[in-house]
């Protein structure tokens, strides 16, 4: 059997043997086969690939995968992949995170990460509950969530991932969703080719604990009216037949719904996806139903150097430990006497 | 011991006239103390005096007197900052119980150390007389207070105008009067000029040259000054030897033997008293392909070098007792997954906050027994500088070989503490050899234990054939998740098998003294040298003790309880907290006894008794040898 890059790898190629162990319907199975149809679509040697997870239902992830994989402890999953990448820095590496295990316990290492810029790609898995712990709120949790931690309906604002990404620095911040099989494998490769760290928040659909949470812009019927699919150097226009729009209101700086043709007007008025404008981007993922379309697709890209490489372009290793024994038989060395 | 100086009270004894011939006190040893306030130099003051008496040729060992705060307010007991420096004929193990001499910036610093206990009675002091007659009231009458405590205790108090001598070369003798008072030391223990020069250039290396050479000319005044006004020398001969000899702290020893080691990565965050090796390593890793890690905190810290380890570096994280609880749980992950990594933990005072800049061995147990669930791995302290060295390399190589956690349990006294030692002849095999990534045999599993010694094969990422995931969660040999009965057993006992193979391979510790007797003293880490200064005056005085001392906490050294049941009392020193024996509501059960006390007492069945102490500083010998005579003959614990 050979090991290495094989040119007709199958999705399939990248599915190991271990049972997979989701619930039934659970969203993360689409994500599964979006990112083995990624890898094996963009062609990736499967020893090069290392999956990297904290806990919670997303981070058994690397299991699921003929990929290497960590799974690590809950939260931590970005200080494994830093290490790993820094120590190797061919390999492909990805970070497999969820809600509570990337944006509560691990929100520190997760804003690091970003505000490095080290090349990753970072997948969080938003369901805004905590499943595998039996359905408590998340970071990403409505307001009012009834769970059994807030049994008369929490009442904190949530994070929304993708903001605050904007926020620490992230230069490739991207969303789908779990169903969207097209986009979801369209901005995966899309992150992979970044080189950085590319954080996508996938919206994932929790059956059991938090069914539906998304239905205003997932369900089928709805999805076409409430989806914004942005697109770099595109008019930012939505809806079946596209016909609606975002325009920049001058007075308050806020983004505003308009239909071009309608009470004057214009498809120029119509503000055009500038994925370098980090203004413009975090403006779109504050968006949401209803009244405004959830952004998905590339939000921000802008690349800038990598920590990874410049962490290593100054390392100059020297021949074989000579350099030490010029150290201590250098300045610190004498003889008595 | 030795003879004392007149004790002349609180008035200065040198006077204009110059001292036609010095006395010279010839010692075998001698203590001295420099201590100011933050910021004026008294450390590298100390620093330079210790460093270049070991290169003439004497044993040193420095102590570094660190208030917690960077800046604490001016004339502040609490704020002495400063060093210690025992310079020996011989070899010197440790900071020895009091100073014979004493330079101070301000008589606060100075009643600090005397309300401490740590001048000799007749101790010379040497203190700035510039607040004598200061302008302001308050001060004036601290001073004419701290005098009279002082002139009480009996010291000889010589007045030093080094403020005013040094206003002929700087505005600001703040900043310069250190080594002013270096050049008195450098006259009275006969330094070697030359020497002292190429210290200061050294260490003002990348400031300007005119701050080395106005340190230089305070220095001159300094050696000027003393020859004028001071009536005594002190003799501590050098003792020429034909070893090349290095000279450096334990941080530094630590950072230069993880380069040795070969070690890759060094993943930190910054923590009191562990810092300074990652700044040594700062100024010289990359150079060895090296690469230090500041992780945005210590739980990332462990977890950055556990990632690197498991894509085939090797790498290792430094912290402290807050930081090694903060690892924890990556520590436990490193022992499941069977990922390499070293741990150095320089100790500190605990619990929590603690004493940050003070030395405590109270991290035993929880690096023994710290992490939740059963995580066998290995820990293991240096008792020496030098040992910080060659811990590294052996550590290193322990968590390569055995896949496992290595906790190196060093402390702020090793860590600030200035020795020289034989230089290091440097082999090739200390150097970790490249993982093997040649592809895996198809069928062949991640943890394919063997069965005699839980040894098995680990699969580095970029290695064909050997993708698995592996996991914190239980596992089998194929890392798949433990979801039958027999497999967390069985996975387990391969873990801890692996920590008893290591054990097998060490040899029973030597012991310092007579194979059997009265007493046994156990210790463990930076205590040995006052332990066997201890023992050695104790044997002098005919009391029948010995010690021995154990650099494997876990697995434990072999054959202890053979050992033990030679000598009618065995007692561990420690410098963390024991209940006393008699105290209010502690019986012999319930008594919480020192922490290696603790183990042995596990281990062995054998009564072992236990003396601790924590009072911030390392232990003096004088202590333990009276710890020593009120145990010999005592038998067992009572």
């Amino acid at each position: 059997m050979s090991h290495s890059v094989l040119p007709q790898l199958k999705p399939r190629d990248f599915a190991s043997d271990q049972e997979v162990r989701w619930c039934p319907g659970c969203g993360d199975y689409a994500i599964l086969k979006a990112i083995q149809k990624t890898l094996a679509d963009l062609e990736v040697p499967r020893e090069e690939s290392v999956f990297i997870s904290g806990i919670g239902c997303s981070s058994r992830f690397p299991y699921y995968m003929a990929t290497y994989g960590f799974h690590t402890i809950h939260g931590r999953a970005p200080a494994v992949a830093t290490g790993t990448k820094l120590a190797n820095p061919d390999l492909d590496v990805w970070v497999i995170t969820g809600d509570g295990d990337g944006l509560s316990i691990g929100g520190n290492h997760l804003v690091h990460a970003l505000r490095r810029n080290i090349d990753l790609n970072i997948i969080l898995f938003n369901n805004e509950i905590y499943g595998l712990t039996k359905g408590q709120v998340s970071p990403t949790s409505k307001r009012g969530t009834l769970s059994p931690t807030t049994p008369r309906g929490s009442v904190a604002n949530p994070i929304s991932p993708a903001t605050m990404a904007l926020g620490v620095g992230a230069r490739f911040v991207a969303r789908s969703v779990d169903i969207n099989m097209g986009h979801l494998v369209d901005v995966l490769k899309q992150a992979h080719a970044n080189r950085g760290t590319s954080f996508v928040e996938i919206f994932q659909n929790c059956i059991v604990f938090n069914d539906a949470t998304f239905a205003d812009f997932t369900d089928k019927a709805v999805a076409k009216e409430n989806q914004l699919l942005v697109e770099h150097g595109q008019p930012l226009l939505f809806g079946v037949e596209r016909d609606r729009g975002l325009r920049l209101d001058p007075a308050t700086w806020t983004l505003e719904v308009v239909r071009p043709g309608v009470n004057g007007v214009t498809e120029a008025d119509v503000l055009v996806h500038d994925e370098t404008n980090r203004m413009l981007a975090t403006m779109l993922a504050a968006l949401e139903p209803p009244g405004f379309p959830m952004a998905l697709g590339v939000l921000y890209r802008d690349p800038a150097a990598t920590f990874d490489h410049q962490v290593l372009a100054q390392v100059e290793p020297e021949s074989e430990g000579r350099g030490l024994a010029d150290l201590l038989y250098g300045g610190r060395t004498w003889k008595v006497g | 011991m030795s003879t004392r100086l007149p004790v002349v009270g609180d008035d200065p004894v040198f006077s204009a006239e110059q001292p036609s011939s010095p006395r010279v006190l010839e010692r075998a040893q001698y203590t001295v103390e420099v201590v100011s306030d933050s910021g004026e130099g008294a450390q590298s003051c100390g620093q330079i005096l210790g460093t270049v008496s070991a290169k003439m040729g004497n044993g040193v060992w420095t102590v570094e007197i660190i208030p917690a705060e960077v800046q604490p307010p001016p004339r502040n007991p609490a704020g002495a900052s400063g060093n210690r420096v025992r310079i020996g004929s011989g070899p010197v193990t440790n900071w020895g119980d009091r100073t014979d001499l004493i330079v101070a910036f301000n008589e606060q610093a100075l009643l600090a150390r005397h309300r401490l206990d740590a001048l000799e009675p007749g101790a010379v002091i040497l203190i700035e007389s510039m607040w004598q007659d200061h302008d302001d009231e308050g001060i004036r009458a601290e001073w004419s207070a701290a005098m009279e405590e002082l002139g009480a205790a009996g010291y000889r108090i010589i007045h030093v105008p080094a403020h005013e001598q040094c206003l002929a070369l700087t505005e600001n003798p703040y900043l310069g009067k250190n080594m002013f008072m270096l050049g008195i030391l450098t006259e009275l223990f006969d330094r070697d000029t030359a020497l002292i020069g190429a210290q200061i250039r050294h260490r003002f290396r990348k400031k300007d040259e005119s701050v080395a050479e106005r340190s230089i000319d305070l220095l001159e005044l300094g050696i000027a000054w003393a020859r004028e006004n001071l009536d005594f020398r002190v003799s501590v001969p050098p003792v020429p030897g034909d070893r090349d000899m290095v000279v450096m702290n334990g941080n530094q020893a630590v950072a230069l033997g993880a380069v040795a080691a070969g070690m890759e990565l060094a993943a930190m965050y910054p923590i009191t008293p562990a810092t300074s090796v990652s700044h040594q390593l700062g100024e010289m890793f990359e150079r060895f392909g090296g690469i230090v890690h500041q992780a945005e905190d210590e739980i990332a810290a462990a977890g950055v070098a556990i990632g690197a380890s498991y894509a085939g570096k090797t790498a290792f994280t430094i912290t402290s007792g807050p930081g090694l609880a903060l690892k924890t749980e990556f520590l436990g992950l490193a022992v499941m997954t069977e990922t390499p990594l070293v741990l150095v933990d320089v100790q500190r005072g605990g619990p929590s906050t603690g004493l940050p800049t003070k030395v405590e061995q109270s991290d035993l147990l929880a690096a023994i027994f710290g992490q939740p669930g059963d995580a066998p791995h290995v820990v293991l302290a240096p008792a020496t500088i030098e040992e910080c060295f060659h811990v590294m390399v052996t550590a290193r190589r322990i968590a390569e070989t055995f896949r496992a956690l290595v906790i190196v349990l060093s402390d702020a006294n090793l860590a600030t503490g200035v020795q020289p030692f034989p230089r290091p002849e440097l082999d090739q095999a200390w150097i970790a050899s490249a993982p093997d990534q040649s592809p895996v045999p198809e069928g062949k599993a991640p943890y394919a234990w063997d069965e005699q010694t839980g040894l098995s094969q680990r699969f580095i990422p970029g290695q064909p054939g050997g993708m698995f995931t592996v996991t914190g969660l239980a596992h089998d040999e194929r890392s798949k998740v433990a979801y039958t009965s027999d497999i967390n057993q069985w996975s387990s006992a391969m873990r801890s098998r692996k920590i008893a193979v290591l054990g097998q391979t060490l040899r029973p510790p030597s012991l310092n003294g007579d194979d059997a007797g009265d007493l046994l003293i156990v210790g463990w880490g930076s205590t040995k040298g006052a332990i066997e200064e201890a023992v050695a005056r104790a044997r002098d005085e005919g009391l029948s003790v010995s010690s021995l001392h154990l650099t494997f906490l876990s697995p434990l050294e072999p054959g202890l309880a053979e050992i033990f049941s030679r000598f009618q009392k065995v007692m561990t020193v420690e410098i963390n907290y024991s209940d006393e024996p008699d105290g209010p509501f502690v019986t012999h059960q319930n008594r919480r006894r020192g922490q290696l006390s603790w183990l042995l007492r596990a281990q062995t069945l054998v009564d072992v008794d236990c003396w601790t102490r924590v009072l911030g500083e390392p232990l003096r010998p004088g202590a333990i040898l009276e710890v020593i005579r009120s145990n010999c003959g005592a038998g067992g614990e009572r």
